[in-house]
């Protein structure tokens, strides 16, 4: 007897549906860099507002990839609702805060796709999925920078004005030498 | 009854007193006999079908109140079904598809332990 969804799809259903969680996570996650975005204009620092717009098309390129492997591996990707989009983020630092939080949650939702794609044997997968790790490692060290700015130059006085000023300085990690 | 014959072009899958699912294996598409009614499925509308019967909280629809609480009507995009079930007939087609996709995991289990071949 053939094993007609074998044939059709590489994906199990478990791994298919987890791959489609992220699709909604990455998704939202666009959103809520959209809102942090306008939040940051709100308050007047362009750097963030335009480091956030950058980091909201980043994740929906994040998203894109993964929607198109699940097709491309035979299953049925879904187009993702997003609701609840947080409008306010306290203040200042909260919003970068938010971010790093939120770059912690996506690294932590790959981490178990892939300990998932492993456990069956499903290598395609988990080979995707390494691009992702690499991305997370270099988002969440970057976000970190961004929030020790605050500790280094502090809010008082044009301290949040300087804190903006040095956003779109922050790159990610020094390339390993030889690397 | 689970045949391990690639020649073999019907397959049942699972059967219970309501129905039963068939694998056809010429023209890769699952046949669902229930309620008298035959309907033929392709693959991914298959999981799909099995997708929308799932997350349907029997639990809820049981205690539910208002009109049409105790009717179903399953429509699968895409494809030409449309299924209206009873309560009852729900509980019968959940154990049948559930009864089925182990069939077809136990399947998928053979193939890749006694039917794949070992270099």
């Amino acid at each position: 007897m053939k094993d007609l969804i074998r044939m059709k799809t590489s994906l199990s259903e478990e791994i298919e549906a987890l791959l489609n969680n992220q699709v909604k996570l990455e998704a939202k996650s666009s959103s809520i860099y959209l809102a942090m975005a306008s939040f940051c204009d709100q308050l007047g620092f362009e750097n963030s507002s335009e480091f956030f717009f950058e980091q909201a098309e980043e994740e929906r390129v994040h998203m894109l990839k993964i929607f198109k492997y699940i097709g491309d591996a035979g299953g049925n990707p879904v187009s993702p609702e997003v609701t609840d989009i947080p409008q306010e983020f306290g203040n200042f630092r909260g919003t970068y805060e938010s971010a790093l939080e939120q770059e912690i949650e996506v690294t932590k939702a790959i981490n178990k796709i892939v300990s998932a794609a492993y456990k069956e044997g499903d290598h395609a997968t988990a080979n995707f999925l390494q691009w992702f790790i690499s991305e997370q490692q270099e988002e969440e060290f970057t976000a970190r920078k961004r929030l020790e700015l605050f500790d280094v130059i502090g809010t008082d006085g044009i301290g949040s004005y300087m804190i903006d000023q040095k956003i779109p300085e922050i790159g990610p990690p020094p390339a390993e030498p030889g690397a | 009854m689970l045949i391990l014959s690639n020649k073999a072009a019907y397959v049942t899958l699972f059967q219970t007193e309501k129905g039963r699912v068939i694998q056809d294996d010429h023209a890769h598409q699952f046949i669902l006999e229930f309620g008298g009614k035959k309907s033929f499925f392709k693959v991914q509308e298959f999981l799909q079908f099995k997708k929308s019967i799932d997350n349907l909280n029997l639990q809820d629809l049981f205690l539910g109140e208002g009109p049409g609480v105790d009717i179903q009507i399953i429509h699968h995009t895409g494809s030409e079904h449309l299924f209206v079930f009873t309560l009852c007939e729900l509980i019968g087609i959940k154990e049948l598809l559930s009864g089925a996709a182990t069939m077809i995991e136990l399947n998928r289990i053979l193939n890749d332990r006694l039917l794949s071949i070992v270099f």
